[in-house]
This record gives C-alpha cells, sequence and structure tokens, in this order.
C-alpha cells in the first residue's frame, strides 16, 4: 500500500501537464460546431427528382389533351369506370388535396431542404 | 470533483450552458493528456488527441448515462482515440520513435543527472518507455488515472487477472528501471 503510495507521487511527478491554451482551445472548436450549420443529401438526388416531375406532368398533360380532345374511342378510357361516390366525399378528397398542396408548397418554402442541429 | 458534481455541471451543459463545459476540462485536462501521452508517447499527438477526445466527450454528452463515473467514460473516450492515432501514424507517418529516441537518450550511465524537476520528470518518463504498451497503459490508468482493476477491465477489454498480472509485472519493470536511471535520486523522489 505504502509502496503503492510512493509509485504513484513518483508517476505523478513524471506526468505531462496541459498547456495553458489546451481549455481555450476546446472551448473555441465546441464553439464551432455550435454555430456550424449542418446540411443533409436529400436521399433523392436533384435529376431524379426532375425526371419525376417531368414524367408525372407529361402523363397528366397527355390525358388532359386526350380527355379535351374528346377522343372518347380510345379504348383505355372506354374501360375506366367510374364508381359512384355522393357528392360530398368528391368535396373532401378535393379539399383535402388543395390543402395537401398548401400545406406542402409552404413546408417546402420554409424548409429549403435545409435542417439545422442545433 | 465528485461524480455527483460531474453530474450537476453535465446537466448545465446540457441545458445550454456551454462555458460549463470548460469546468470539466479544466480538471481532467492533465489525467487526459497523462493517459493519452503513456499511449502515444508524444506531446504534441498526445494533447492533440486529448483535445479531440475532449471534443468527442462535448458532441456525444447525451449519451452520457452516468451509470459510471463521467472520469471513466472520458478516459474511454481518450483510449480510442488515442489508439486510433497510433494505428493511422502508424500507417501513414514517419516513425516518430526514432527521433524521440533521440531526443531522450536510453543510455544514461554517462550522464551526469542533476536534481532538477525537469530532469526527473525526463528519467521518469524514460522509465515509462521501458514497459511495453499494454503495462504501460494499465499503470497509468491505476496510478495516475485512479481507476479500480474492475473500471481498466471495462475499459480495456483485459481481463481481471491479467491486468494483475500486468500491473504486478509493470510495477518490478519500472522499479528496476528508475533504479537503473536515476540510482540514489529515487529516494529523493519520494
Amino acid at each position: 500500500m505504502e509502496q503503492d503510495k510512493q509509485l504513484k507521487e513518483i508517476l505523478l511527478k513524471g506526468s505531462e501537464i496541459a498547456s495553458a491554451n489546451f481549455t481555450d482551445n476546446i472551448m473555441k472548436r465546441v464553439n464551432n460546431l455550435l454555430e456550424k450549420t449542418y446540411y443533409y443529401q436529400p436521399l433523392m438526388s436533384g435529376k431524379i427528382k426532375k425526371a419525376f416531375l417531368i414524367t408525372f406532368a407529361g402523363l397528366v398533360m397527355l390525358i388532359l389533351i386526350l380527355c379535351l380532345i374528346g377522343a372518347a374511342d380510345i379504348t383505355f378510357i372506354n374501360r375506366i369506370k367510374l364508381t359512384q361516390f355522393p357528392d360530398s366525399i368528391y368535396h373532401k378528397i378535393l379539399y383535402f388535396i388543395i390543402l395537401f398542396w398548401i400545406v406542402f408548397t409552404t413546408n417546402s418554402f420554409i424548409q429549403k431542404n435545409k435542417f439545422k442541429i442545433y | 470533483m465528485t461524480n455527483q458534481y460531474d453530474l450537476i455541471i453535465i446537466q448545465k451543459v446540457l441545458a445550454g450552458d456551454v462555458q460549463a463545459y470548460a469546468t470539466l476540462v479544466n480538471h481532467y485536462k492533465d489525467m487526459a493528456l497523462s493517459l493519452a501521452y503513456n499511449i502515444l508517447l508524444n506531446r504534441e499527438e498526445a494533447e492533440e488527441a486529448a483535445q479531440d477526445a475532449f471534443v468527442k466527450a462535448y458532441t456525444s454528452l447525451r449519451s452520457f448515462k452516468g451509470n459510471a463515473r463521467f472520469s471513466t467514460w472520458v478516459y474511454r473516450i481518450i483510449v480510442n482515440t488515442a489508439l486510433n492515432k497510433k494505428k493511422t501514424r502508424k500507417y501513414f507517418s514517419v516513425e516518430l520513435h526514432e527521433s524521440l529516441d533521440e531526443e531522450l537518450p536510453l543510455e544514461l550511465n554517462n550522464v551526469v543527472i542533476t536534481n532538477t524537476n525537469a530532469e526527473h520528470k525526463k528519467y521518469i518518463q524514460l522509465a515509462m518507455r521501458s514497459l511495453n504498451d499494454n503495462e504501460r497503459i494499465c499503470i497509468a490508468l491505476y496510478y495516475l488515472n485512479e481507476l479500480s482493476v474492475e473500471e481498466i477491465n471495462e475499459l480495456t477489454g483485459i481481463s481481471t487477472s491479467n491486468i494483475k498480472v500486468l500491473l504486478h509485472r509493470a510495477r518490478k519493470n519500472l522499479y528496476k528501471a528508475l533504479h537503473h536511471y536515476l540510482k540514489d535520486e529515487i529516494t529523493n523522489l519520494i
């Protein structure tokens, strides 16, 4: 036990002492971390997103054009049979879609794909 | 500083008082540096590793549950950081031991030992260098960082029986080396 004490004393005499600016350096690095803003890579790349949007818009336009020119004799349109829902359900669906796009657009505008950690 | 006091400071830091972290750093910095130094055997690298470890500890402070002592938790980060640094040094940098050995000559028989603290420090460090890595880490953790054998086992993964053997062997070798380097001066150190 006494030997342990003596050895500890000896080792303490041989131990390194941190430099004067040791703590300051760490605190500087910690403060830098706090100020840093982190940007996350979106899960879907911009190109794929664009490709999806263009395909989606193209399909919408195609269906719209087909509807407008009254191409009723196109077979796949003939086969579509709309289920008859009451008007109230159509209104609800319409309100939901409008509301969804309003919230989605507002959220996208606020976030702008940017997330802050701290 | 008790573990309870450490926990209060950690709570403060987590609550947004970032500057309170400086108190923890100030308290453990010398022990942290000693530990890193005994792994890396290079002052600059040890200081860098200790600083990196404290920054890492800050970023993962939320994961500290308080089951163990804060010191043990920090020492674990320091050991891992220093060992990683040592590994990367092995692969990517020049052999530092050569330059260090030049700096601190191992053959001291012809060197006149003066009774200064700096000289003593140098020779104690030389004696520590005569131990192998595991012996040196165990001695540092046990005597300098005041960890128990169980805590060293938790931290390093070395079995408790092996730690006891390492400590016993390290003590023997250390005394032998200290007598070799310091001769009668060793009594003045105690």
